[in-house]
């Protein structure tokens, strides 16, 4: 299997980067994939300040309300036909929804399809 | 004394020769034993262990073999003269322990020393393949293997249908198609295994006359049915890797499971419009691997499922992911390079971009996970079946 991160290189990473932490909140890309983009009026990427997954999504759902309720469940969870990923990792090998973020991550959402 | 007979008597003296029994102690520890004889005297019988290098692409391939010129090379022919003429040229490439075994394969042969009959490409298939058999990951061996492969194509539609031709045209031995569809117009935009005076029969009929008209050594078995929990084992068992190109998420799952249940690796592929996901789900792989349920859990609801109806397709777009996944069928078969193990790539026709994204397996996944006894396959649902 390819190598990736895991959650103490993620740390470690974050932690070499002490210029972000005079930084309040991290400018991220959240990337739309086009199974999703009739709930954000057809954006690709949708650009947003945040310091978490989860503040990622919220903030999207300020503008795009129904995008994040196919991403989340009522309750806040990730719904079973969705994943999140950050740096090329799926969130659920870090910290979830509660995985940080870093200035200029870009967070993928990517549901299932099932087109042939 | 005759030309050939002086130089013969200054290769005797140039080359060390062994007796095949000390060649096959110098094999056991390592050294490689290459057998120069013409194709049909391969037929005949192989030394266990030896490779198959002719004559007349010694030179040229005997790097792919033996990078190094400090490995030990045996040198076998018929009776030990051609043999003799082939280790000089080994020698003049900078080989510095070459070794010529005397008697050749006959004298092999009758001291009771393991052959076998190797399994040989006949001229057809040698000049059908030639351009990959040169393929060093390839080779007679490679091309071999793929003749043995059994490759079952779940669906003969927008991924199945190229992902077919170019395993039929590979020389995949065994080739099957499960599809209970009929071949409608509206599928002729991509679906180029089919014709249009082919509108209105089964789907796997069509694929089988345009993939015996390509390659009419392949066996291609059909299976004119819809995929189901008491058909899926009966139709899997009966290959080595499954080609995943269906068009709807019951299927995906079904499949996804009696691959993880029959221990088969499962290549997937699945669209969106210009989006497109691939990977091989495998957690029988040497190193383990994830199955679909270790990514997506669950299928979604009809209610939150793409709409597939509305979807659209450009045909380009299932063309590249069919040839994505008959390319890692492949490399299965094959066993070369790093197959989309662990791994699934997203594709994205209209910004032409490729993300390569970690999957790893889920320890709680309820097909796979550690400690987990097979659910059984309870219900799939129909959440959005139609074909985009």
């Amino acid at each position: 299997m390819s190598g990736g991160g895991c959650g103490a290189c993620y740390s470690a990473a974050v932690n070499a980067r002490p210029d972000l932490a005079n930084r309040s909140v991290p400018r991220v890309t959240l990337l739309i994939p086009a199974a999703l983009r009739m709930h954000c009026a057809g954006a690709e990427v949708i650009a947003l300040d945040a310091a978490t997954v989860r503040a990622a999504l919220m903030a999207a759902g300020l503008r795009h309300a129904s995008l994040v309720q196919h991403v989340l469940t009522r309750d806040g969870q990730l719904r079973p036909f969705v994943k999140i990923f950050v740096r090329s990792d799926d969130v659920r090998d870090h910290q979830g929804l509660d995985t940080p973020l870093l200035d200029g991550d870009r967070v993928m959402i990517v549901p299932s399809v099932a087109g042939g | 004394m005759k030309a050939r007979d002086r130089r013969l008597a200054q290769l005797r003296v140039a080359i060390p020769e062994i007796a095949p029994a000390q060649a096959l102690a110098l094999l056991q520890r390592g050294a490689v034993l290459v057998d120069v004889r013409e194709h049909g005297e391969i037929a005949q019988g192989l030394a266990d262990g030896a490779v198959a290098l002719a004559r007349d692409s010694l030179e040229l391939c005997i790097e792919d073999l033996a990078p190094d010129p400090a490995q030990p090379l045996l040198v076998i022919c018929g009776s030990g003269v051609r043999s003799l003429f082939a280790a000089h040229s080994l020698r003049e490439l900078g080989y510095q322990d070459v070794r010529s075994v005397a008697g050749g394969f006959n004298r092999w042969k009758d001291e009771g020393l393991p052959f076998h009959l190797p399994k040989l490409l006949d001229a057809d298939a040698r000049l059908r393949y030639a351009r990959q058999i040169i393929l060093p990951e390839v080779g007679e061996a490679g091309q071999q293997k793929l003749l043995d492969a059994r490759v079952l194509l779940v669906g003969a539609g927008g991924l199945g249908a190229p992902a077919a031709l170019y395993l039929a045209a590979a020389g995949i031995g065994t080739l099957g198609l499960v599809d209970h569809d009929l071949v409608e117009r509206s599928n002729l935009n991509r679906q180029v295994i089919h014709t249009d005076d082919r509108v209105g029969e089964p789907k796997v009929e069509s694929a089988r006359r345009a993939l015996l008209a390509l390659n009419p050594a392949v066996r291609v078995q059909t299976h004119p049915v819809r995929l189901a929990p008491e058909n899926v084992e009966d139709i899997f068992s009966g290959y080595d890797v499954i080609v995943d190109g269906c068009d709807n998420f019951a299927t995906h799952y079904l499949a996804n499971d009696a691959c993880v249940r029959l221990g088969l690796p499962c290549v997937h592929g699945s669209i969106f419009r210009y989006d497109a996901q691939i990977s091989v789900f495998w957690p029988a792989a040497p190193g383990g691997g994830p199955c679909y349920r270790c990514l997506y859990a669950e299928p979604p609801p009809p209610e939150l499922a793409p709409s597939c109806n509305e979807a659209g397709v450009l045909g380009v777009v299932p063309g590249v992911v069919g040839l994505l996944e008959a390319t890692e069928a492949l490399k299965l078969v094959l066993g070369v390079g790093r197959p989309l193990v662990g791994r699934l790539l997203c594709y994205d026709a209209l910004n032409l971009s490729f993300h390569e994204l970690n999957v790893r397996p889920d320890p709680a996944c309820a097909c796979c996970g550690a400690g987990k006894t097979f659910p059984g396959y309870g219900k799939y649902g129909q959440s959005c079946n139609a074909a985009i």
